[in-house]
């Protein structure tokens, strides 16, 4: 049984999804993995599910489940549309 | 004709060669509203030999709090066209072709093998995939930006060693009818200056081989906070 602890990372929203947190950035607890982060996330902010979103860790896109560490700060990224 | 460019030209980075390569260059906006204008201004006044402009939609009331190229005189006129008659009236060297058809998969090939280099200043994804499509074909640098409400995203896609694309961040199953544009969100008059801007300075980049270009990087500004957020785009894989 792979048992990991939680740990705390730094969440900065963009544009709706940043509407949506209601703040620019929160801090949150999760396993030390993108997906426990996205379950987590989703969990607290059930509108997030519809949004397409980007992630990136530590200012580097991510398109994998990456490993996080304790303080990592995980950007997310919507599609803008206007121009 | 050069003594309108003086003040550049004696940069030693760009001299007389530089503005001979933005003599040479031909530059294609695929769009011509708030982004547009602001780069098309600083484009033509700094000597882009020839420059496209395509864009379907007239002018309307509500664009003129951003779109600055356009004034109440031009309500219901075509932008590309009205966008050509300025530019050509502010600067006769700069020579403007006007496209007033929508970009769509059947004439991007066409339109965008005659230029050098693309500015996406259009306001919906699916045109960033089809300018996308004709850059990886044609194997065009493209200067993209989109905006919503005070902030905004800008990149340099299909240029250099890194060659991200638009659909490294924001893959095809992104339902376009889902993501807000600046009729429904509405927009600060001002970001697109700003923004549209910093894509003129991008493409001065390019064409001039100056400075860092934003190859790789995704910019995110927010005109609120001031704040800058920078994400690498490229994968860290040796390449």
């Amino acid at each position: 049984m792979n048992v990991s602890n939680p740990i705390q990372i730094k969440l900065v929203a963009f544009g709706v999804l940043q509407e949506i947190i209601g703040a620019p950035s929160i801090f949150i607890s999760c396993d030390p993995n993108l997906e426990s982060c996205k379950e987590n996330l989703i969990k607290q902010y059930p509108a997030l599910a519809k949004q397409a979103i980007q992630y990136a860790i530590n200012h580097q896109l991510a398109s994998e489940n990456i490993a996080l560490t304790n303080g990592s700060e995980i950007a997310l990224l919507p599609p803008f549309s206007g121009g | 004709m050069f003594v309108n460019y003086q003040r550049q030209i004696i940069l030693p980075e760009i001299g007389l060669a530089g503005q001979q390569k933005l003599q040479q260059s031909r530059v294609l906006f695929v769009g011509a509203g708030g982004l547009a204008c602001p780069a098309l201004l600083y484009l033509a006044a700094c000597g882009i030999g020839t420059i496209g402009i395509i864009d379907f939609d007239s002018i309307e009331p509500s664009n003129l709090h951003r779109q600055i190229l356009y004034g109440q005189n031009d309500i219901g006129k075509l932008k590309a066209i009205v966008a050509k008659d300025k530019l050509q009236t502010l600067h006769p060297n700069c020579h403007v072709n006007a496209y007033t058809s929508m970009l769509q998969n059947s004439n991007a090939l066409t339109i965008c093998q005659e230029y050098n280099l693309i500015i996406d200043a259009s306001d919906n994804i699916e045109t960033r995939y089809i300018i996308e499509t004709a850059c990886l074909q044609l194997k065009l640098p493209w200067v993209f930006a989109a905006i919503h409400k005070f902030e905004a995203q800008i990149s340099v896609f299909n240029y250099g060693n890194t060659k991200t694309q638009y659909t490294d961040i924001f893959p095809k199953n992104i339902d376009n009818q889902a993501v807000l544009n600046c009729a429904e969100t509405g927009v600060l008059g001002v970001l697109p200056g700003i923004v549209g801007s910093l894509q003129a300075n991008e493409a001065l980049k390019i064409i001039l081989q100056l400075g860092n270009v934003l190859s790789g990087t995704l910019l995110c500004y927010n005109a609120l906070t001031n704040a800058f957020y920078s994400i690498k785009t490229q994968n860290n894989s040796p390449q």
